[in-house]
């Protein structure tokens, strides 16, 4: 957390005590900060005076309405009348599946199959959710939903969720990962992985499945976990993490501190990489193919991805921080790469993407781009979360890297994914 | 700078309405003065109306109008840290030696130029918000309970809310400041 959005705290009254003490300390030490105070504190006045005028204005514009009001209530009363009468054959007539949940934000392509099986794929924020499994359908898709308690869980990436609550809200994370912020539950939620059944009675987390192993990082309160494998359980308290699998003793470790520089091993093999992978003779040892998805607008692009989920440590960028990606384009095109962030708490902090013109990459040789930070913009699709989305990058954490192009007959392939801190550099 | 009965100054020869003039002019910096140091709105209303009756009563010892601002300052200044000593049994507030380093720098700062400006700014930042986000961004100031009832309307926490508002704020920080810059004082 930065110390402006600690003053912000401060001034909306939701400091805890270890904001206070961080202020204080920041506050006496650094003038610029106490500017920053001075600054917020103003537009603090500001946005209360706003609110009082609109206020004002409100009741003022009530008080005027009321007399034409008055004069249409007959007209209304009509109105309202065949609206229930409507509502009334509506509801008889055709009985939908109880909403448990409703998707309050969304971007990039999903879809969500409900109870009776139909898969509808335009989905937007407000929309009711009754039992169902919902699938981000690219390394760029990003949903939250939120249920009817206010719990929230939010779906990134190439993942598939089912869920229900019939009395206890029930998961089952397939694929993927998903971050959640649950309200104290009368019975616990119940969260299903192939390896792994989480139980969570009110907390913040994230888990993330893979075919033989499920990692959960626990940021406030305690989560217990159930390894399927042997049976044996453990309770994850905040700021740990532990990884579910038959190979790795179940062992809550303390979240390590954050990274800044990263680099992909493609040799490895493919997990957590999204593309059709392969072998390769190159000094990367693997190389991985651009594969086709269908974005939101129906637009076929071939992309490829890599998740940092598997590191160890957050890696978090720098204002100065470059990314590295080396491959290889058979014909010219435009490339993107870009980046999947989060917050240090776990909610979405956007995605923000490069373009390479057409012809800037050679088609002769390997590629190798080292593209500064500061290149980065926000997504487009994104441009109607930009008023909530960070304008600034550093300190935010890196979730996924992805490159594409538009055209499958560009023949683009990645042999290396890196973020780079300047002081790791020649 | 004038004490806060205005001993060293001679006498004023500002009338009652000269003195509801200038409170009405500068009550807005002074209540944000207050909010420099007191953690919320309700303590600023009360020291307020408190230093407005101390500057009403020893009015006749103010000396021309452009002493009003610094005199009224002073006054609320010390309303303000008697206040703060008295929450700071109960509540979590800064240390009473920031919020002075604060107040002394407030002193003898710019106050950053014309206040209409100021607002135009602001104003124009939260335009550029859609209805939802302004209203939400507003909502702290819309009395008890506002961001808690908006919460339960979108079926969310209000602390999430809480975390939206303040993301949303950082953005209007920026803008505001940004419009400024274009727009030097």
């Amino acid at each position: 957390m930065t110390p402006e959005e600690r003053i912000d705290r401060y001034l909306l009254g939701q400091a805890n005590s270890e904001d206070i003490e961080i202020l204080n300390e920041l506050l006496a030490r650094d003038p610029e900060l106490r500017r920053v105070y001075r600054f917020r504190v103003r537009l603090e006045g500001g946005y209360r005076e706003a609110a009082l005028r609109e206020s004002a204005g409100a009741a003022d514009a009530n008080q005027s309405s009321q007399s034409a009001r008055w004069r249409f209530s007959w007209l209304n009363l009509s109105a309202a009348a065949a609206v229930v009468a409507m509502a009334t054959i509506w509801f008889f007539g055709k009985q939908e599946p109880k909403a448990i949940a409703s998707i309050s934000n969304i971007s990039g392509p999903a879809s969500w199959t409900g109870d009776a099986g139909r898969v509808q794929h335009n989905l937007e924020s407000g929309m009711q959710l009754s039992g169902g499994t919902l699938e981000g359908t690219s390394p760029k898709s990003w949903v939250e939903v939120t249920f009817s308690d206010g719990s929230v869980v939010t779906l990134s990436g190439d993942s598939m969720l089912t869920f229900s609550d019939l009395g206890q809200k029930e998961l089952h994370l397939k694929r993927g990962g998903i971050s959640a912020d649950v309200r104290p539950q009368e019975k616990p939620m119940l969260i299903h992985t192939r390896t792994a059944t989480l139980t969570v009675l009110g907390t913040r987390f994230e888990v993330e499945t893979e075919l033989a192993a499920t990692k959960l990082d626990v940021r406030e309160g305690r989560v217990g976990i159930l390894r399927l494998s042997d049976g044996q359980t453990v309770e994850v308290s905040a700021n740990q993490h532990v990884v579910a699998a038959a190979d790795v003793e179940l062992n809550p470790t303390r979240r390590d501190e954050p990274v800044h520089d990263w680099h992909s091993n493609l040799s490895r093999g493919p997990k957590g990489l999204h593309g059709k992978w392969s072998l390769d003779e190159g000094e990367d040892g693997g190389r991985l193919w651009a594969i086709p998805y269908l974005t939101e607008k129906k637009k076929t692009i071939f992309t490829t991805a890599a998740s940092l989920s598997r590191s160890p440590a957050p890696v978090v960028v720098k204002s100065d921080s470059m990314i590295r990606i080396r491959g290889r384009l058979k014909t010219d095109s435009h490339v993107f790469v870009g980046l999947s962030l989060r917050h240090r708490d776990g909610e979405f902090g956007g995605r923000f993407q490069v373009r390479i013109p057409e012809g800037e990459i050679s088609v002769s040789d390997d590629f190798d781009l080292l593209l500064p930070l500061s290149e980065f913009s926000l997504d487009p699709s994104l441009k109607d979360m930009s008023a909530i989305l960070p304008s600034r990058l550093e300190g935010l954490v890196v979730k996924t890297i992805w490159c594409h192009s538009l055209y499958n007959k560009a023949g683009l392939s990645i042999s290396h994914f890196g973020i780079e801190e300047p002081t790791q550099r020649e | 700078m004038p004490d806060e009965n205005g001993e060293s100054q001679p006498k004023s020869t500002l009338s009652e309405a000269d003195f509801m003039r200038l409170f009405a002019r500068h009550e807005m910096a002074l209540r944000n003065y207050a909010r420099l140091i007191l953690p919320d709105w309700t303590a600023v209303d009360d020291a307020i109306q408190d230093a407005s009756v101390t500057m009403w009563e020893n009015r006749a010892k103010l000396r021309d109008e452009s002493g009003f601002l610094p005199w009224g300052k002073v006054i609320v200044r010390n309303r303000c840290f008697n206040a703060i000593a008295k929450m700071r049994r109960d509540r979590l507030v800064l240390d009473e030696s920031v919020l002075e380093r604060i107040a002394n720098e407030a002193d003898v700062e710019s106050d950053g130029g014309s206040l209409n400006t100021w607002h135009e700014a602001l104003d124009g930042c939260l335009r550029e918000l859609s209805p939802e986000r302004r209203d939400l961004v507003l909502a702290p100031y819309r009395g008890a309970g506002a961001v808690k009832e908006l919460a339960e309307a979108g079926r969310r926490s209000p602390n999430s809310l809480y975390k939206l508002i303040g993301r949303l704020r950082e953005k209007l920080s920026a803008c505001v400041e940004n419009k400024l810059r274009l727009e030097p004082l």
